[in-house]
């Protein structure tokens, strides 16, 4: 892999000569809630050129995707722009009719969502809801409607567009839909085009594959983006500038070259800062967290977090003005100058703990689900064969060290987790704690020496207990004689919060401090093992950061060992001795971290890495866009299951499996470094099904 | 069409009518009094009673007495009525046209008013008519049906005189008279129904207007009444026909006590007789049959409604 | 990662964790926060006062009968049973409901039909509760075999249409109190094992469950520590609609004759009695009749305001 800066792309940015396309000024949005009016955003500014991609980006609270809707005119019932304009092409559709916007939405601009599940009508094809933009647009024919429906499905390469245009949402990939979205967006050739976080709820490489086709889609069509995200790699990867939102306000705005290089506002440069990368650099967190709408601080909304404010900050709010080459709104940038986005440190080797033996291993495991929804469904013939959500995996866990699950979804890593510690049963292989298999360890000494992490903060407590209670129920399982409400007053410390916490009821605590219990409750009963599943992915950047920094030193303090389960490259980099790379149930490449970031060896390897986007705008590599759709896990392709997407297939790869095997430079499972295949019972096993 | 998926729900109909059976069978069976000493009366000889016993098959073990039982009912034949000179099946053949009749005539016009009456009530959130669909509905699923039956009679039959108070007409042999003659009994069934069913297409169709696909819609520009037809109305009317479709059930129960008020010559008075005479051969029956109708009624709201909404019925 | 693209004023998190005023601790779904959501809506408070009344009068002829022989009834109003007027007597100051067939005073008789009709919704809709919803949540919860059973057996039940059951039942019986209680609380388990187990499953997804599996806990405490008190709020919500349809069918049971017996006065009985003279005599049935709306009006406005407090995301928002 060849690091190569990226090339410039085909639409330089436009000159300030010409006039911009969309024009936002001052846009302030409130909400009316039982407890009074909120202003969601205030004051928001920005320009957008014909031809230009400007990202806006900004943690959850930020308001950015209000602003979108407030720009489209899409806002709840009890929304409402209180002032400001949006000029498009001259026209102001903060003040135009639902008639007038009927004509402007889809034509002139368009929006594709976040989430395409939702965004798409259940009970009409995806074809209807192409043509029915087409049709409301333009002038046209029903006949000629559809074969421009099935000629933009094509445009937004969606394979075999003839049938897709006669699938309903729910038959489609999340990829698929949201390639739909897109093709609804620019059926009618919209000169704007929003798009509201479209890749977050998709994975790394179908990302990847959005965003090329979003960056191609734009130049063919010299149409202008809009991007809202959370990401900062996607910004700086497909925008020309950028707009950076904090708590309501844009703080910074300009080139994205000079703003992610050279930030002014300390709050953009503790963003870019506190962001997990895939280089090798150590996070430096922000302190504090966002605040919420209704209790912004008077001043400006950052003075309480940064680390340079003076009293003049807390006075009012700063505008945006013009300063080194492009606009931010700080009173105090002249004298603080331009900030590093880098981070110096490099990950600290002293976090390394003294690697023991093997305590936990596991030999050809395999988890199948049956995809019957009832009993008969079971019996009768003709059903759908069951997932096999985790396909014969050998692993090991040494004594003190982090291992680092990562994949996409349906690779089976959630299910591995919890198959170590059996909160589901297998089907079939063997786990051995401490050199003896799980059958022979007695249920409450399982149970007291490996732990869970749970992801989702708004499912992993129970909503009817306090604190207090949560972590009481699991001293209460460790050791009877322990004073409990010390011990528990103990864990809370020791994860960061108050002792005080104890008496509060989850839906008062913020994600991070959710996600933090979890972790008190998880250390409750001792454990020497650590399975944490995605614990930081519902978090936003700079809480999850803080998280990760809490487990490392839990971790060291307590001697622990632990899987860490991720989809996220850059975090897994962050905390992991080692990393197994999953693939559609299976083991596709295991090696130390430095090693397998700098040279990884599988070619699934290779393009996961490469489509995780870079926040570092002078260091983009080229991307190696995957083709194709994540196989399904019931139906897996014949021969090797990395097959129908990888770029350097050969022959063999279609018949023959191959098996995780040590090589030099790790364990990979490719036939293009060893010729090791899975053992003939298994392929026996598989062409029978 | 998901042939599969069919199967599977046939199949899983039959367990439910087989205990459906044996309830009724076991239920009947354990009340009280003996119906051949009720039939015969005081003077009975033992002899008499020992005779009709044998006749009617009550003195074999139950269970074989459920399986003769079944048998018959698979060959058509409910058993012998005993206290009316005729069989079951005829019993049931003769009145279950009038409760259908009865029963269909509520059901129209109860989604007649209904449905519209809920989807303006949704679209107009927060307006007077808001309110009144809302109040309405609720006194609607509030009263009971006999005494608003009663009311309707008072004032409508007696004291104004527009329309007769009931009284069965066969629509094959006078439809404009059945007509006249249903609209009371059906109103007064139906209004509960309707009831139902306005608050159902409420808040189905408040759910609906809520998702984030109708906004997606509106972000292509489409006019609302566009929006609202295609994305939201069909959307939104399939809970409401499967809610329809199993107060289906509430409507036989409420025809039992309606066919009292107005003297409908329907199962609801034949069950409420044979239950006064003890003549539990035809309660039994009755039951059964009205049970039956139930559970298939059901099984055909559910296939429809897989028919309809594409997300279910994919293999 | 979503963020809210809108405001509904639902609360921020409290970010600062070392603030908290321990006098005003409240757990989400606990009386206090309910009682004030529900407060909010005029309508499901009316519901409450109406309720209220006819249960305390029906609580206080309960005792009256059960322990007093009804002394406190006749000695501060008429009694309910004999007939010591003149019959059919129109509304008046002395009999307020006017006086009935058997020269009975029909507000009397009124009061202590509250009392049947109360004890027999409270009683069968409590007893179904207590059967049905731990069914329901254990089949949800374990699902397998045990759901299979559970919920089929609760599909036969509910393949009779309510009323038609109700009636095979206390014909099978007999006509009493006790045996109607018996047959609807029969008749509602249904309901409520259908509910508690579609909720026991969502619940059973969430991850505190698993979590309380990772500590090794047993079946038995995780189903009735975690997952059950997280099952109640559309329990209650069922129950109260359920209380309105049990009076229904109480009184249709007494309106057809196969319900409690004369000489108990119950409302259904009253309006069948007056059936006959709906033209002379009006308000024999009219009183009555009224006595059910307004209860079951009553548990409906409950319902749907405990509805409402509960899950305010569920209902369609109302205006009242």
């Amino acid at each position: 892999m060849v690091d190569a800066p990226q090339e410039e792309t085909s639409h330089i940015a436009r000159t300030e000569a010409t006039d911009a396309l969309l024009t936002v000024q001052d846009l302030t949005t409130e909400f009316a809630t039982a407890t009074g009016s909120i202003r969601a955003i205030e004051d928001v500014s920005f320009d957008v050129h014909p031809g230009e991609s400007l990202g806006i980006v900004g943690e959850s609270g930020s308001g950015k995707s209000v602003t979108a809707r407030s720009i489209m005119r899409l806002l709840d019932e009890n929304g409402r722009i209180a002032n400001g304009s949006v000029e498009l092409n001259g026209r102001d559709l903060s003040t135009m009719s639902e008639h007038e916007l009927t004509e402007v939405r889809g034509s002139d601009i368009a929006m594709i969502f976040q989430d395409p599940m939702s965004s798409l009508t259940p009970v009409l094809t995806a074809g209807t809801q192409i043509t029915e933009t087409i049709l409301e647009h333009q002038d046209v024919t029903k006949a000629q409607a559809k074969e421009q429906a099935i000629d933009l499905l094509d445009r937004v390469r969606i394979p075999d567009p003839e049938s897709v245009i006669d699938t309903y949402p729910h038959q489609l990939s999340g990829g698929q839909r949201q390639r739909v979205l897109i093709a609804i967006a620019i059926s009618c050739d919209p000169d704007v085009l929003i798009a509201d976080e479209p890749t977050t709820a998709l994975d790394v490489t179908i990302e990847a594959q959005i965003l090329d086709l979003l960056e191609d889609l734009v130049n063919e069509r010299e149409m202008s983006l809009v991007q809202i995200t959370h990401d900062l790699g996607v910004v700086a990867e497909t925008c020309d500038r950028v707009a950076v939102m904090y708590a309501g306000r844009i703080v910074e705005q300009g080139p994205v070259s000079e703003v992610f290089v050279e930030p002014r506002h300390p709050y953009t440069a503790g963003l870019l800062r506190s962001t997990p990368r895939i280089a090798d650099v150590e996070p430096d967190l922000l302190a504090g967290n966002v605040p919420d709408p209704g209790e912004r601080p008077v001043g400006c909304n950052f003075a309480p977090r940064c680390t340079h404010s003076t009293e003049d900050c807390h006075a009012v709010n700063p505008p945006l003005e013009p300063a080194g080459g492009h606009e931010v709104a700080c009173i105090r940038t002249d004298d603080i100058g331009p900030l590093e986005p880098i981070p110096a440190a490099t990950r600290r080797e002293s976090t390394h703990q003294e690697v023991g033996g093997t305590i936990v291993e596991g030999e050809n495991v395999r988890k199948e689900f049956s995809s019957a929804d009832s009993l008969l469904d079971r019996l009768l013939p003709g059903g759908d064969p069951p997932v096999r959500a985790v396909d014969g995996v050998d692993l090991s866990l040494s004594k003190g060290e982090t291992l680092g699950l990562v994949g996409e979804s349906g690779s089976g890593k959630t299910t591995l987790g919890r198959l170590l510690l059996e909160l589901t049963d297998r089907t079939s292989g063997e786990i051995r704690f401490d050199g003896r298999p799980l059958a022979e360890v007695p249920n409450g000494e399982l149970r007291s020496r490996i732990q869970f992490v749970f992801q989702d903060p708004n499912s992993s407590l129970n909503p009817r207990q306090t604190v207090g209670k949560i972590l009481r129920f699991a001293v209460n399982k460790h050791e009877a004689g322990v004073d409990v409400d010390e011990r528990i007053a103990e864990l809370l410390t020791e994860v960061g919060l108050d002792p005080e916490t104890r008496y509060d009821y989850p839906h008062q605590l913020s994600g991070g401090q959710k996600q933090r219990v979890g972790v008190a409750r998880a250390l409750a009963v001792d454990p020497d093992v650590i399975v944490a599943d995605e614990p930081t992915s519902a978090l936003d950047v700079s809480v999850q950061g803080q998280l990760l920094d809490l487990l490392e030193d839990i971790k060291r303090k307590h001697g622990l060992s632990m899987v860490f389960i991720s989809h996220d490259l850059s975090v897994i980099r962050h905390i992991s001795d080692r990393v197994a790379v999953m693939y559609l149930g299976r083991i596709v490449e295991v090696n130390e971290t430095a090693d397998l970031f700098d040279a990884p060896q599988h070619p699934y390897t290779e393009a996961l890495l490469s489509a995780v986007p870079n926040p570092d705008p002078q260091m983009n590599v080229a991307r190696t866009v995957l083709e194709g759709e994540i196989p399904d896990p019931k139906r897996p392709p014949t021969g090797c299951n990395f097959v129908t997407r990888c770029p350097d297939a050969m022959p063999e790869c279609e018949r023959l499996d191959p098996e995780l095997a040590a090589t030099d430079d790790g364990d990979v499972a490719c036939l293009l470094h060893h010729d090791v295949t899975r053992s003939d019972s298994d392929e026996a096993e598989r062409s029978t099904n | 069409m998901d042939y599969r998926y069919i199967a599977i729900r046939l199949l899983q109909t039959i367990p439910v009518l087989f205990g459906v059976s044996v309830i009724v069978f076991i239920i009947i069976h354990s009340a009280p009094g003996d119906p051949i000493v009720n039939m015969l009366g005081i003077d009975a000889t033992d002899q008499n009673i020992a005779e009709l016993r044998e006749i009617h098959g009550l003195n074999e073990p139950l269970y074989i007495q459920y399986v003769n039982w079944m048998g018959g009912i698979l060959q058509g034949d409910l058993g012998q009525s005993l206290t009316r000179e005729r069989s079951v099946t005829a019993l049931i053949t003769a009145r279950l046209p009038a409760t259908l009749f009865l029963a269909l005539a509520s059901m129209l016009i109860a989604i007649v008013i209904a449905i519209p009456a809920g989807i303006v009530s949704a679209v107009h959130k927060g307006s007077a008519s808001d309110y009144a669909v809302t109040i309405g509905s609720l006194s609607g699923i509030s009263i009971p049906n006999f005494w608003l039956g009663l009311i309707l009679i008072l004032l409508l039959a007696r004291t104004y005189s527009f329309l007769p108070p009931g009284n069965y007409v066969p629509p094959s042999q006078d439809p404009v008279a059945a007509l006249k003659h249903v609209i009371l009994p059906a109103v007064t069934v139906g209004t509960a129904f309707a009831a139902l069913l306005a608050r159902q297409t409420r808040s189905s169709m408040l759910d609906n207007l809520n998702q984030e696909y109708i906004k997606m819609a509106k972000s292509k520009g489409l006019s609302s009444r566009k929006i609202f037809v295609r994305h939201a109305l069909k959307q939104a009317l399939l809970p409401v026909i499967t809610v329809a479709g199993l107060q289906f059930g509430y409507l036989l129960s409420a025809t039992v006590v309606v066919e009292q008020v107005f003297a409908w010559p329907g199962m609801g008075r034949l069950i409420w007789s044979a239950v006064q005479q003890q003549d539990y051969p035809t309660v039994q029956g009755t039951v059964l049959v009205v049970a039956t109708l139930f559970v298939l009624i059901n099984l055909i709201v559910d296939l429809t409604y897989s028919y309809l909404d594409p997300r279910v019925s994919v293999s | 990662m979503s963020e809210e693209s809108g405001y509904n004023g639902s609360g921020g998190q409290s970010a600062d964790t070392s603030d908290h005023s321990r006098a005003s601790v409240e757990n989400p779904t606990g009386f206090q926060r309910t009682w004030r959501e529900f407060r909010a809506h005029p309508l499901a408070v009316a519901g409450l006062a109406v309720v209220s009344i006819v249960t305390i009068v029906g609580i206080v002829t309960f005792l009256d009968d059960a322990l007093l022989e009804n002394a406190l009834i006749k000695s501060v109003y008429y009694s309910p049973f004999k007939p010591e007027f003149m019959p059919l007597q129109g509304p008046s100051m002395a009999h307020p409901f006017g006086t009935d067939t058997l020269g009975r005073d029909v507000l009397a008789r009124t009061i202590y039909g509250a009392k049947v009709s109360i004890q027999v919704a409270l009683t069968a809709v409590l007893v179904a509760a207590a059967i049905g919803s731990p069914l329901g949540v254990i089949a949800g919860y374990m699902g397998g075999y045990v759901e299979t059973i559970v919920m089929r057996t609760v599909d036969v039940i509910l393949g009779f249409p309510a009323l038609v059951l109700a009636i095979g039942l206390v014909a099978a019986l007999g006509f009493n109190l006790t045996n109607v209680i018996i047959a609807l609380g029969i008749v509602y388990v249904p309901q409520f094992a259908r509910i508690a187990r579609s909720t026991a499953l969502s619940v059973s997804n969430e991850e505190y469950v698993d979590a309380a599996k990772a500590l090794g806990y047993s079946r038995p405490h995780i189903v009735f520590r975690e997952v059950l008190p997280n099952c109640i709020s559309p329990l209650l919500v069922q129950a109260s609609l359920l209380m309105a349809f049990a009076i229904i069918a109480e009184a249709s049971l007494s309106f057809l004759g196969l319900g409690v017996q004369p000489p108990t006065p119950t409302w259904g009985q009253m309006v069948s009695d007056g059936s006959g003279y709906l033209t002379s005599a009006p308000w024999i049935s009219l009183f009555p009749g009224a006595a059910i709306f307004g209860t079951v009006l009553g548990f409906n406005l409950i319902g749907d305001g405990l509805r409402d407090a509960l899950d305010p995301r569920e209902s369609a928002e109302r205006r009242f």
